[in-house]
């Protein structure tokens, strides 16, 4: 088993070396470009629900990536600190979101749903949010 | 107006916000907004998200063309 964490400022300036840090960490395993797309999709989502929902967007805040990779199959934990969730039931329906403006689609958890093989949320308020996530890598 | 995602290799959900954003805004210029050059991870997720029932898609520039648009 291979494991990393790393943490990070909330800011989403940080999205594009929290992608760069997962998909380097998973090179060993040969992904398949889909592959990279997909997980560095998958970390986007996560990041910045972290970002903006956990943290409301405080930089002086930290976002903790862990990934644990045995044989082909990746565990991609990303856990905030801040208001946690109210609902989580709530907040995986298609659509749904908190945020006021008519960009924001609410669609971010389906989309994990969608590109993980498996997708669980912890979360208590005011504790904070844990993101759990596994794919496994068919590139074989 | 048309989206030619060639040159994007992923996209998230503010992405498809945005996009979204765009097309009620040209929507209220009575204008039309195409999209093209999707991959297939970033097809997925348009897909997904229900956006083709109002924003029509087209594989490539010669498929825009073929319409006449």
């Amino acid at each position: 088993m291979n494991m990393m964490e790393v943490s990070f400022s909330a800011s989403l300036d940080n999205e594009s070396f929290a992608r760069t840090t997962v998909a380097a960490f998973l090179t060993p395993l040969n992904p398949t470009i889909d592959e990279i797309i997909e997980i560095k999709t998958i970390v986007s989502e996560a990041i910045s629900n972290a970002i903006i929902h956990g943290y409301s967007l405080n930089p002086d805040c930290q976002v903790i990536i862990k990934m644990t990779i045995e044989e082909n199959i990746m565990t991609l934990i990303v856990q905030d600190f801040g208001k946690g969730i109210a609902d989580v039931e709530a907040v995986k329906k298609p659509f749904y979101s908190t945020a006021k403006d008519g960009e924001h689609i609410g669609m971010g958890i389906s989309i994990i749903e969608s590109l993980a093989d498996s997708f669980e949320i912890e979360s208590v308020i005011n504790i904070g949010t844990k993101y759990i996530i596994t794919k496994k890598l068919n590139n074989g | 107006m048309i989206f030619d995602f060639s040159d994007i290799a992923m996209i998230d959900s503010s992405g498809i916000g945005l996009v979204l954003g765009r097309y009620n805004l040209l929507k209220s210029d009575k204008r039309t907004l195409l999209m093209t050059g999707l991959n297939h991870v970033t097809y997925r997720l348009f897909e997904l998200t229900g956006l083709f029932k109002i924003i029509p898609y087209f594989k490539s520039w010669d498929d825009i063309k073929e319409e006449k648009l």
